[in-house]
């Protein structure tokens, strides 16, 4: 996966909302990354997750009472790419720049971003104040034989003996790929590019079936260009690989009394349920049931991801039925063994929990009472129970209990 | 040691602990699920009983859920990190099953059963813990029984009346001759009658009433006036009078054969003194009884 492709270089910003993604650094190859991404996420002091460090991998269940940190710590992803591509402040706007720093810790103490794959590190130092930046923050690079540190707005940057002018809003790190001369910097950027976070879709976009710009690829955070992904995907079959197929394919599976096909008449989709066979029986996009419009959007949004990706989804059983919950939760498995996906959901569902009852190892959770000061959160369920314990009822039912992600302000029991 | 109970009544859920801390002192007893859970659940009970219906042959084959939802927490128990010495899952032998004890006992052994054979071997581990830690016990018909045996408990459960019961039937089999409840009517609870919600109907006015020992409590609680019609709360005189019971006065009653069962094994497993009645014969959840496949210690 290079990086043109992975940001979408024909306009499409797949799982971010915004501009057009990252452009590939000179000569740089369309590579597929590595089967089963090694990654380590680690973050200080950002909103509440004061000590937090993360490797998740295959399709994982983040659990936590609400405010406990699911959200933030999708963010911290998202924000990490959106400042490699966009630079900081289109990455400070894109996750609300007021309250970026948790108000427990004291302001000497920065917000601490660390992203390692494979054998590339990249960290980011923030001290934040109560108004924003309090000084210039920094950055650091480590890769096989490389190791840079520099501050942002200093002006100018040494890299190697060449000084630099900071004259753009990029990245140091992104100064450097784009450069083309450090080229173990790959699996850093192949990673934080791919990286897709779907946290709330604009539903009366996609139902106001708004013209989008043609060829678009990927689905945007927001769900808006949904119809034109499809759309594009279903004239173009050889080179979507079959994607629209897919899509249409577990869509049906999850709604069969709901759809069968759709057609684009001039750029607007028409949805024609099971045995409808005029015209006249199709549904405009307006006219769907939400739980179908998100069915698309989640599988739209599986299907446009190159392999290797991480992508989140934040809630993802809204405006679902149970059926449709467990059929697209099968859909999402088998895209992410089939493309090496990293996908991570939080959930507060019974449902969506019940499906991870053979993964247990893959359920974390965001529990402040059961953290104990050091990066231990997200902490694996096993971590907490035993594992032949929680296998004995639903995890769904454990959660209902209080068993795990309590609040935290609930005494022990 | 620690015993956990694991009880299908908000009562019991209140009261076992700190009766049976008399009952065996020296031991700890806890009760499951958490406080935190009961009170998240508003009105539910700490779990559902599984003997409220009728229980046919057809349970056998796929138990009731109620009674999958009490393995399933059993195990989840006893499989984690720091189980209990002895957990004792009780139930009531409620009047829709009182004449086939067994039959409840074979239901819930099939619940059992069905968990341990289930694919997934982390279930299957379970057995041993199950067969060696657990035991499934009855309170007939009801804990609200075991109160006529003491009047100082029937007082603090907030009964002032005089009651009459059939004295030679015993406790476990509850059977009240009283005129004026067996006589009473929807007339005698205005409050009830106001809203006539299905689930508060009083329980004293059932064809079975005169069998039923919570049902004849409330009605020497009743208050007209309360839209439940009774000044009995479960979580709290309820509690406090399982709490203050004369266990003395308990044994003493004829026929103890559930309570016997129940005593005879906690004390079995505790170790402690425990000397059966004359009066008690072995049931289906006795000790004495324990089938050679049995799947929990006593059944």
């Amino acid at each position: 996966m290079g990086v043109a492709a992975a940001g979408g270089g024909d306009g499409a910003d797949r799982g971010v909302e915004g501009e057009a993604g990252a452009a590939g650094p000179p000569g740089a190859s369309t590579v597929v990354a590595s089967r089963g991404v090694d990654f380590e996420l680690r973050i200080e002091n950002f909103r509440v997750l004061q000590k937090a460090r993360w490797a998740p991998a295959g399709v994982c269940l983040l659990a936590g009472a609400n405010g406990s940190g699911k959200t933030t710590m999708l963010d911290a992803l998202l924000f990490l790419r959106v400042l490699f591509e966009r630079g900081h402040e289109a990455a400070f706007m894109n996750v609300g720049g007021r309250f970026f720093r948790s108000t427990a810790t004291p302001e000497s103490e920065p917000v601490v971003f660390e992203l390692r794959v494979q054998d590339v590190t990249w960290r980011l130092r923030f001290p934040m104040g109560g108004n924003g930046l309090l000084d210039s923050f920094g950055e650091e690079i480590e890769g096989p034989g490389a190791s840079h540190r520099v501050g942002m707005f200093e002006g100018w940057w040494m890299l190697g003996g060449e000084k630099v002018r900071i004259d753009d809003v990029r990245c140091y790190a992104r100064v450097l790929w784009d450069r083309g001369d450090a080229p173990w910097m790959k699996p850093l950027v192949d990673f934080v590019t791919s990286v897709s976070v779907y946290k709330s879709y604009h539903l009366n976009r996609v139902q106001r079936a708004e013209r989008g710009e043609p060829r678009q690829r990927f689905l945007h955070s927001s769900g808006a260009n949904l119809w034109a992904v499809l759309a594009n995907w279903q004239s173009a079959p050889q080179r979507s690989a079959h994607r629209y197929e897919w899509v249409m394919s577990r869509i049906r599976e999850a709604f069969p009394d709901l759809i069968a096909s759709i057609e684009f008449v001039d750029g607007s989709p028409e949805i024609y349920p099971p045995g409808a066979g005029r015209h006249e029986d199709a549904l405009p996009a307006e006219r769907a049931a939400d739980g179908l419009l998100t069915g698309l959007l989640h599988l739209t949004a599986m299907a446009g991801l190159p392999p290797g990706a991480l992508v989140a989804f934040d809630e993802l059983e809204n405006q679902l039925h149970p059926y449709a919950i467990r059929s697209l939760m099968r859909a999402i498995r088998e895209r992410a063994e089939e493309h090496d996906l990293t996908v991570v959901l939080t959930t507060h569902s019974p449902i969506v929990m019940n499906e991870f009852r053979h993964d247990l190892d893959r359920v974390y959770v965001l529990d402040r009472a059961e953290s104990h000061g050091a990066f231990d959160m997200p902490t694996r369920l096993i971590d907490l129970k035993s594992e032949d314990a929680l296998a004995q009822a639903r995890l769904g039912n454990l959660y209902d209990q209080l068993e795990f992600a309590r609040p935290s302000g609930l005494p022990r029991a | 040691m620690r015993v956990a109970f694991l009880p299908t009544g908000r009562t019991e859920w209140h009261g076992l602990p700190g009766a049976f801390s008399r009952r065996f002192p020296g031991h700890v007893f806890e009760v499951v699920p958490s406080a935190i859970e009961v009170a998240s659940h508003g009105d539910r009970y700490p779990l559902d009983g599984f003997t409220s219906n009728p229980l046919t042959a057809a349970h056998l084959t796929r138990p009731p859920e109620a009674a999958t939802l009490l393995v399933e927490r059993a195990a989840t128990v006893l499989m984690d990190r720091d189980p209990p010495d002895l957990l004792v899952i009780l139930d009531d032998l409620e009047l829709a099953n009182r004449e086939q004890p067994e039959h409840v006992v074979r239901v819930f052994r099939a619940a059992v059963e069905q968990h341990v054979t289930d694919p997934d071997p982390r279930r299957q581990r379970a057995r041993g813990r199950l067969a060696t830690r657990a035991s499934f016990h009855l309170i007939a018909p009801m804990v609200e029984a075991w109160f006529f045996a003491d009047p100082a408990a029937l007082a603090v459960a907030g009964v002032t009346e005089p009651y009459r019961l059939v004295s030679d039937r015993g406790l476990e089999q509850f059977t009240t001759d009283d005129p004026s409840y067996l006589a009473a009517t929807e007339n005698d609870c205005p409050g009830w009658q106001m809203r006539r919600q299905r689930s508060q109907r009083p329980k004293w006015l059932g064809d079975d009433r005169m069998f039923h020992p919570k049902g004849y409590l409330l009605w020497l609680t009743r208050d007209a006036t309360a839209k439940t019609c009774t000044r009995y709360r479960e979580s709290q005189g309820g509690a406090q009078a399982l709490e203050a019971l004369d266990w003395d006065a308990l044994h003493a009653q004829p026929a103890m054969n559930f309570l016997n069962a129940l005593c005879e094994d906690l004390a079995y497993e505790l170790d402690a003194p425990y000397q059966p009645p004359e009066s008690v014969v072995p049931v289906v959840t006795s000790l004495s009884r324990r089938p050679k496949d049995h799947v929990l210690r006593n059944v």
